[in-house]
């Protein structure tokens, strides 16, 4: 194949053709915003949206489209019991599992799974944002002061929080009242878009992360007014005594 | 969780997404309205469209009210089916008049992704879909 893989040198390097890192940046970006322009759902938010979509057909395809399951305590153990008819369950042919049972385990939506779940995403949608804003910035290079950079990582990931947070609440609520099995993730994933939907409308029309930047920038402003006045003075300071000890010396050679 | 938090989280998921139904079926009247006096430019928002799905959203307090786990099924059937069928039946109730009345934006208008929209009419004369409640206006915002 003679594939080769150049540390150091941000190179990816094939027998064809040679890629560096920048490039597969670009193509990241491109991709992200091209699927925002097709969809309305970049690649973050349709990553998390795949996985919990993942989710709901593991647990359909385990439990079967109606299945049903709760998870009842006896004897100090709990155990995980299943309704419907098996024959629509592709694995799980009985009733009673134990909740530690490995077949199991990928199938029991708890509050505390739904919230770690929740959190995980928001993580790594604070880790893609950040790296795909910041890549944009520094190949754009017109945002010398990053004021735009951080408004808009900080608009993403708390719209992106929001989302979560509503989705993790929609699920633990349905969860509770239910015990379709698919119930908890379908609630959670369509709240969790419809609240994308709303936020994404409220920016637009408030205009929240282009207010966001201005305030940014003027708090840079300030911070940066300071140490400006104290330049400038500092260049004046340098450049009276440049001519002082000019014309000093000037005077000294007559 | 608690039966009676989840009733409450659940009472108010149905009151918001009620506000969001009413806030999309206000958005989309406005623009029907707008398109049928011939404004000069509406401004719309596909989002609204989104926002009518959330009538789904309204019936999921009838969990509460029934422990039936086929009733549950039936629920979630009608939320995935109205989240889905009603954007679509929202986005043509706004772009079949715009159509109507030869309304054009720059862009292509889509529901998927949703986004915000300037309509101006470019035919030679506005053809309003429903009857004028008012008079129509020129760019300018004068009666013609």
């Amino acid at each position: 194949m003679g594939q080769d893989f150049r540390s150091g040198t941000c190179t990816i390097q094939t027998e064809h053709r040679t890629v560096t890192v920048h490039q597969v940046l670009l193509y990241v970006i491109e991709v992200s915003d091209a699927m925002a322009e097709a969809t309305g759902v970049d690649l973050v938010s349709a990553a998390s949206a795949g996985i919990d979509s993942a989710g709901a057909v593991a647990i359909t395809r385990s439990l079967g489209l109606t299945g049903r399951a709760y998870i009842k305590n006896s004897g100090g153990r709990s155990y995980l019991i299943l309704k419907g008819n098996p024959a629509q369950r592709a694995v799980l042919k009985g009733t009673r599992y134990l909740t530690t049972n490995p077949k199991v385990a990928h199938i029991i939506i708890s509050p505390r799974s739904l919230a770690r779940g929740a959190a995980r995403m928001t993580g790594i949608a604070v880790v893609a944002y950040a790296a795909l804003r910041v890549v944009e910035a520094l190949l754009r290079d017109g945002d010398v002061r990053l004021t735009a950079l951080l408004g808009t990582v900080a608009s993403d990931v708390t719209k992106f929080a929001l989302a979560a947070t509503a989705g993790f609440l929609a699920g633990a609520v349905v969860g509770s009242f239910t015990t379709v099995a698919a119930g908890p993730l379908v609630a959670a994933v369509f709240i969790g878009v419809l609240t994308s939907f709303v936020v994404d409308r409220i920016d637009r029309s408030f205009g929240l992360t282009d207010k966001l930047v201005r305030t940014l920038e003027k708090v840079v402003d300030k911070v940066e007014g300071p140490f400006e006045w104290l330049a400038r003075e500092i260049a004046r300071f340098e450049r009276g005594l440049i001519d002082r000890a000019v014309a000093r010396s000037m005077s000294l050679s007559r | 969780m608690s039966r009676t938090t989840a009733t409450a989280f659940l009472g108010v998921f149905g009151l918001l997404a009620c506000l969001l139904v009413a806030w999309g079926v206000t958005d989309i009247l406005s623009w029907r309205g707008e398109m049928a006096r011939c404004s000069a430019r509406v401004d719309i928002d596909t989002s609204s469209c989104w926002f009518v799905g959330a009538v789904g959203v309204c019936a999921l307090p009838l969990l509460a009210f029934t422990r039936s786990e086929r009733a549950h099924a039936w629920i979630f059937s009608v939320f995935v089916a109205l989240f889905l069928v009603l954007p679509g039946l929202a986005f043509m109730a706004v772009k079949q008049p715009a159509v109507e009345a030869g309304y054009t934006s720059e862009k292509t208008i889509t529901y998927i992704p949703p986004g915000a929209f300037t309509l101006v009419p470019t035919a030679p004369e506005c053809r309003p879909t429903a009857r004028r409640s008012g008079p129509a206006t020129d760019v300018d915002g004068r009666s013609q």
